[in-house]
């Protein structure tokens, strides 16, 4: 988390490996896709912030123009013609995060203004583009470039950033995401690589009501149940840390079946009790360490 | 909907426990068919309802004077959820509490109540 001149808070938001910098109070309020094309949207509570889409395209010359015709067309059909769009220069981009991309930046003004940013990743081969909104109050090019200077569509250390409601943590870039699960005090990320190796990652809040139902070395049995895998085999729990907590790390044969795949589970469950917050990584078919890296990336209070 | 007051209903008992839970007792809706059904087959009149111990703390801050917003903010730092998950949270439960008629909403500006 970083602090403006203006003390205004950032964290990171990080989503299908796209990733920048926005203010603590902007959220996830709407996402809908996969890595290949999707769409997500964070409000600050009461107006929509900013707008990510992207979309998984053959590079062509001067596609990253044509797109933003075409987005211009389209806003201005929406409007009825009273908005007014124009090209700007991306020049505010850091360096670092200009190379392998085409890059063009645009405003728009109508009953809502946006400063944006569109890409095209030579190193995903995704058409990205970003938004920063302003409904009904001035433009902040300041904040819009500070949010749009921080985007991009990947990391060179072949891992995503996945980034929502306060809670991070990295995983390889291969695994992708099957299935989000976020519901108010429990956020659960599936992903997964090829039809075998998936990795869990799960944040639940209100520890301390949890953890009086069940101690934390009574969870790994209740989530490798939960798994909806036959265990094979006894349940292998020993004491670990992640960082300054002492966790649970456990090691469970699983199968699907009498003749299933069969696999090793392993994870950790741990408690951070300042955050009351308790984290759950999980994984399988893949990497023997691979949950212990992942839950080296989560920090807590 | 944020600028609303939630209002407990006066016409219900809001009983506290020792546990920290809430035993809310209250009349079925008094209309219809659903009614003459209750009577016909001597179902009882009154209803309860166990509020847990984060229910129950979240009841106990509706004032008459905390708008929804503020029970939000109430929740995301009681519970130290985001202010995301603190909204869809309490929209839900004060969604529940409405359709159950046990809590009414003020809309600010207009004294009306919903």
């Amino acid at each position: 988390m970083t602090r403006s001149k203006a003390s205004t808070t950032f964290t990171p938001f990080g989503w299908h490996g796209l990733e920048c910098e926005v203010p603590e109070a902007w959220e996830l309020a709407c996402y809908d896709g996969a890595y290949d094309a999707g769409y997500a949207s964070l409000d600050d509570g009461v107006d929509m912030r900013l707008q990510v889409r992207w979309n998984r395209v053959r590079n062509r010359p001067k596609l990253l123009e044509g797109a933003l015709k075409r987005y211009e067309r389209s806003l201005k059909k929406a409007a009825k013609g009273t908005l007014r769009f124009e090209a700007g220069d991306p020049g505010f981009v850091p360096k670092r995060h200009r190379e392998g991309r085409d890059l063009a930046a645009f405003r728009w003004e109508g009953d809502t203004a946006a400063e944006g940013l569109a890409w095209y990743s030579h190193a995903t081969g995704r058409l990205v583009m970003v938004e920063v909104l302003f409904r009904g109050r001035g433009v902040d090019k300041a904040l819009a470039r500070r949010v749009l200077g921080s985007a991009r569509d990947h990391r060179d250390d072949g891992r995503r950033l996945w980034a929502v409601y306060g809670f991070a943590f990295l995983a390889p870039d291969h695994y992708n995401l099957e299935r989000p699960e976020l519901a108010p005090g429990r956020l659960r990320f599936e992903l997964r690589a090829g039809s075998h190796a998936w990795l869990r990652v799960e944040r639940w809040a209100m520890a301390s009501q949890w953890l009086d139902k069940a101690s934390i070395e009574e969870w790994p049995r209740e989530l490798v149940k939960l798994l909806g895998l036959a265990p094979r085999g006894a349940l292998e729990q020993e004491e670990a840390r992640v960082g300054k907590h002492r966790a649970c790390r456990f090691t469970q044969a699983v199968g699907r079946g009498r003749l299933g795949r069969r696999q090793r589970v392993t994870g950790l469950v741990w408690t951070c009790p300042e955050d009351d917050k308790v984290f759950v990584v999980m994984a399988g078919g893949g990497a023997e360490d691979l949950a212990e890296e992942v839950a080296a990336t989560i920090v807590c209070a | 909907m944020l600028g609303s007051v939630p209002r407990l209903n006066p016409a219900v008992r809001w009983n506290e426990l020792d546990s920290g839970q809430t035993l809310v007792v209250y009349e079925k809706g008094p209309f219809g068919p659903v009614k003459w059904l209750r009577k016909l087959f001597a179902a009882p009149e009154v209803t309860e309802l166990l509020l847990d111990e984060l229910g129950a703390k979240v009841v106990g801050q509706i004032d008459g004077r905390r708008t929804v917003g503020d029970l939000i903010a109430y929740v995301a730092k009681e519970f130290r959820l985001s202010r995301r998950e603190s909204e869809v949270a309490l929209l839900k439960y004060m969604d529940m509490l409405g359709r159950r008629n046990l809590v009414g909403f003020e809309v600010r500006g207009t004294g009306e109540a919903r």
